[in-house]
């Protein structure tokens, strides 16, 4: 159906013409879902993109051909592929926000598409509904009438889904379409996906970084690394007995659904993916593989391993038999028995509100409507023990950044109380004095940003030593070095600025800023969650270890569950700014559930083809903060609603024995009776090291 | 442990003068931007030197020969007066580019103060300023500085003060936008975090984000200086005549359009050159601040 034949495409940049794409064969069939799998680099975009014909100007292909009915893809002009794209082969993007016009209705848009095609306008509009409503979106009409910044970000990709399968393509190309989601949103939209691709016997080209939601859709995977593909396999050996090193670090290195690093430590893949422009020479992976030999200095070929099994591995013989062992050694971290005594408080939040007021208009004041207030966080009371982790989790809007700013002081609360070992925390930073800004210190999501541009991390670090360490100057450089030797990096990097260092060095010298002070609490908002798979697992374990380390407590915050289960000793769930329920990190994955964090947890895609889960969907989105639901906040999506008390009662706290909290009106030995576990992995994943 | 993190021997000076260097490329590498940049060069030269460089005096008059076509003693020409064009378009660049670039500077140093103060305070502080200035704004550039000028003295220092007031708002405005995409920045958080004051991070941390934005502005508010002090010489507002603006001598030989042309097209080529000189290399200037830094990752 569509054969990507020998590829290599190439990109012109100020450093010279540097390969993207090398030598990258495969074939997709009708009703097939061909998954590409890579990082950052990888080159899997440019592969998408290549596919459709639509390269930026500043590539350039230097061999190979793109076949689709016989003919050669890269050959066509742009007219003649204005007749194959949309009707032949479709593509949906990435970024829902910017694909839509936002000057154009929604129903003028996909009716354009549809005009295009040889439709009259009636038979247009009647179509246009049609196909919203196939995308499964609620009220086709309303959302035919409304404008793109009117809707959701979930149903605006479901319209740039409607979009692509408008004119019966038979072939999708999917970049990334899920990523930026939330979970809740995410699982809609595969279920679709995977339900359009089997009533139309599409082929597909589905890219992706998430490892989880590729297993969950394709039925045959490839890895790419650097340009290169890695292995070429079907799902279920990709994921059940991969052969190439690479992808068997990348599967290690990322945390399943209720693995806890009590029982389980990450293994991380050392090093860095390499910059386009620097590649090794031999195999591309060699730096960072741990099979590395002296023959993997020469290029290996792509070695048929198996019937539809393909590896770019001259060991992969060995790794068959299990000769050769390509699992990173998992370090071992101390003795963590399960916890027992109760150690003290660091930190205790109760009732904290967080209101910000809106900014009235013109038109409200003469209305004489009231002053908005958007609930950021609604009630929050929780407490962080010394040397524990709390993990807090929520979608996008749940106010868990907002509640990290109120504990920091960077946002002030409206209401209650925060106490840091048992002193009470002036709101804003302004009443905080040097001794409780060192007691608290913060890790951010944006790693690009952490650190000062024009600043070396020496520099930083430095700054940091005297403001908050209170060291004598003469002590500083020797301090500097011991902080950077702690978070595992060389002392080069000292003398480096900010810009010179990748995305993991860098969280790894906020890191090193962050426990310059020996802050009693350490807040880490989102810490891997803008870097490469590959690089997650040794900030994570960098992070674990330091705690362990220096006994330190830790608020950890994600709306990753299986990272935050992984790395919290409680987990706590929160929705539209109230926490839904706390339980310690072995008890969130197992029943009796919130009924939102167990439509969170059916949610998440498991990185086991063969896995089995619960399928829970939510109704429509999350509600406006501006306007948060009387009673439970949850009750406008909840499907374990119960009637009236939901809506006119806010649910009570309800203690499990082993000191967890569901705020929920169903009493939990219902909850218990009626609940299932929502996933079961094929393998067990909880194989001790 | 992964120790492997490999990082290549390059230590930080050489970076600095390789970051020079990229910059000068690609300010070199556009024709357009080398050609601004040369012409820049040239008139700052020129300004700074131009008083030794002339071959007569600025209001030296050779009564012999008045309205002189160019030749090899007066390659400009001469006047009705008799004065050499060539030495008067010299000293006329001291003087208006001295001048300009006074201005501009007293405006971008006020500017910045302002815009980096009201953005990074917001609320009421950024209301007020940024309305006030916005009224300025309002007005026609050319209306305010005749306005200014005519309830001040007429002096360069009243010139360097209608530049100063018609180019902070700019400039505030400029360095107020960059601000506040900075000022929520992880790594401003982290300096509050540590107590820093709020000079420090106002001119430690968010400053040093504007100046790419800085220098392009900069540069154009420059060329737009010298463009106003000519118009306004033209106008024979502002430079009083022993000085020899470039708008006031254009103005000067109005009626000499066919009879003495070069009288009246060399201050105006002058004018017309400088100006888009330094355009041109504002424009390199802002595809240096564009282009991707290094290890983008």
């Amino acid at each position: 159906m569509l054969a990507i034949d020998g590829l290599t495409v190439a990109y012109n940049t100020p450093d010279g013409v540097v390969d993207a794409v090398r030598d990258v064969s495969l074939s997709i069939y009708p009703g097939q879902t061909y998954g590409l799998v890579g990082e950052s680099g990888s080159g899997k975009s440019t592969l998408a993109l290549a596919v459709m014909h639509y390269l930026p100007g500043e590539a350039v292909i230097r061999k190979g051909r793109i076949l689709f009915d016989g003919r050669d893809l890269l050959t066509l002009n742009e007219t003649a592929m204005r007749g194959i794209w949309g009707r032949q082969i479709a593509f949906v993007p990435q970024d829902p926000h910017a694909s839509l016009n936002p000057s154009l209705r929604i129903g003028e848009q996909l009716r354009e598409v549809l005009v295009a095609g040889d439709i009259g306008p009636r038979e247009a509009r009647r179509r246009a509904l049609d196909l919203l409503a196939d995308v499964r979106l609620p009220d086709p009409g309303h959302v035919a009438d409304s404008y793109p910044h009117q809707i959701s970000g979930g149903m605006k990709q479901r319209v740039l889904i409607a979009m692509a399968i408008s004119r019966a393509p038979s072939v999708l190309v999917m970049d990334e379409p899920t990523t930026g989601l939330d979970a809740t949103t995410q699982a809609g939209i595969l279920d679709l996906i995977g339900d359009l691709i089997r009533r139309r016997n599409t082929a597909v080209l589905y890219v992706s970084h998430n490892l989880g939601v590729v297993a969950q859709v394709c039925d045959r995977v490839s890895v790419l690394y650097a340009g290169e593909m890695m292995e070429d396999a079907p799902a279920t050996e990709t994921y059940g007995r991969p052969l190439h090193p690479y992808t068997q670090g990348l599967l290690d290195s990322v945390p399943r659904l209720g693995q806890n690093k009590r029982r389980i430590s990450l293994r991380a893949i050392a090093g860095r993916p390499p910059s386009p422009a620097d590649r090794p020479g031999g195999c591309v992976f060699m730096p960072r593989c741990p099979l590395a030999m002296d023959i993997c200095n020469e290029a290996p070929s792509l070695f048929e391993a198996a019937q539809d099994h393909h590896v770019r591995c001259h060991r992969w013989q060995e790794i068959r038999d299990g000769s050769a062992d390509a699992h990173q050694p998992a370090r071992k971290i101390g003795d963590r028995g399960e916890l027992q005594v109760e150690p003290p408080k660091v930190l205790t939040a109760r009732k904290v509100n967080v209101f910000f007021p809106v900014r009235r208009s013109l038109a409200d004041l003469v209305a004489r409507r009231p002053r908005q207030r958007v609930r950021a966080v609604n009630g929050v009371t929780l407490s962080i023990r010394r040397g524990r982790a709390l993990g807090l989790v929520g979608e996008s809007g749940s106010g868990k950044t907002t509640l990290a700013s109120a504990i920091m002081g960077l946002v002030e609360r409206s209401a209650g109380e925060i106490r840091l070992l048992d002193k009470p925390l002036p709101r804003g930073l302004s009443g905080r004095d040097r001794r409780t800004l060192s007691g608290l210190q913060m890790i951010f999501q944006d790693v690009d940003a952490s650190l000062m541009p024009t600043m070396t991390a020496g520099a930083i670090l430095a700054r940091t030593l005297v403001r908050l360490g209170g060291a004598p100057p003469k002590d500083v450089p020797s301090a500097v070095s011991e902080l950077i030797d702690s978070v595992r990096l060389p002392p080069e990097v000292l003398d480096r600025l900010p810009g010179q260092l990748s995305g993991g060095e860098r969280q790894r010298v906020a890191i090193a800023r962050a426990i310059a002070s020996k802050p009693d609490l350490l807040v880490a908002d989102e810490p891997v969650s803008s870097l490469d798979v590959s690089v997650q697992a040794a900030v994570l374990n960098l992070l674990d270890e330091l705690q362990v380390e220096r006994d330190g407590s830790l608020l950890f915050i994600s709306h990753d569950l299986a990272v935050v289960g992984f790395v919290s000793d409680v987990v706590a769930v929160i929705y539209l700014g109230s926490l839904m329920q706390l339980a310690p990190a072995g008890e969130v994955f197992d029943p009796p559930y919130h009924p939102y964090t167990e439509a969170l947890l059916s949610a998440i895609p498991l990185i086991d083809p063969l896995g089995q889960q619960e399928r829970i969907r939510l109704e429509g989105d999350t509600p406006s903060p501006l306007d948060t639901p009387s009673g439970c906040p949850f009750h406008t999506r909840c499907p374990r609603f119960l009637g009236d008390v939901c809506v006119t009662q806010g649910p009570p706290e309800r203690r499990t024995e082993s000191g967890g909290m569901i705020r929920c009106h169903i009493p939990l030995d219902e909850l218990r009776a009626t609940q299932r576990r929502t996933f079961r992995f094929s393998v067990s994943i909880d194989k001790a090291d | 442990m992964d120790h492997a993190l490999t990082i290549s021997p390059m230590t930080a000076p050489r970076v600095g003068r390789r970051r020079l260097f990229r910059a000068l490329a690609i300010l070199f590498n556009r024709r357009a931007s080398a050609i601004g940049a040369l012409i820049t060069l040239a008139f700052v030269f020129v300004a700074l030197l131009g008083p030794w460089l002339a071959p007569y005096g600025l209001n030296q008059q050779l009564p012999a020969s008045s309205l002189q076509p160019p030749s090899p003693d007066h390659w400009f020409g001469t006047d009705q007066l008799g004065r050499d064009v060539f030495s008067r378009v010299l000293f006329g660049a001291s003087d208006i580019l001295i001048m300009a670039g006074l201005g501009t500077l007293l405006a971008v140093l006020l500017g910045t103060s302002v815009g980096l103060f009201s953005a990074y305070k917001g609320g009421v502080w950024d209301e007020v300023i940024m309305r006030l200035f916005d009224s300025l704004l309002s007005l026609p550039m050319m209306l305010l500085a005749l306005l200014l000028l005519g309830s001040l003295s007429s002096s360069n220092q009243s010139v360097m003060i209608v530049l100063v007031v018609v180019y902070t708002p700019i400039v505030a405005r400029v360095v107020r936008s960059v601000v506040l995409s900075v000022k929520d920045l992880a790594y401003v958080h982290a300096a509050r975090l540590q107590g820093e004051s709020l000079r420090w991070i106002l001119v430690r941390a968010i400053l040093p984000a504007t100046f790419p934005a800085l220098a392009v502005e900069s540069a154009l508010r420059f060329s737009y200086a010298i463009f106003l002090i000519a118009s306004l010489g033209f106008l024979g507002i502002g430079f009083q005549p022993p000085s020899a603006n470039w708008g006031m001598m254009v103005s000067n030989a109005r009626e000499l359009a066919t009879s003495a042309p070069w009288a009246l097209y060399y201050p105006a080529a002058a004018i017309a050159v400088v100006v888009i000189g330094v355009n041109l290399f504002a424009d390199g200037l802002k595809r240096i601040s564009q282009a991707p830094q290094e290890f983008s990752r």
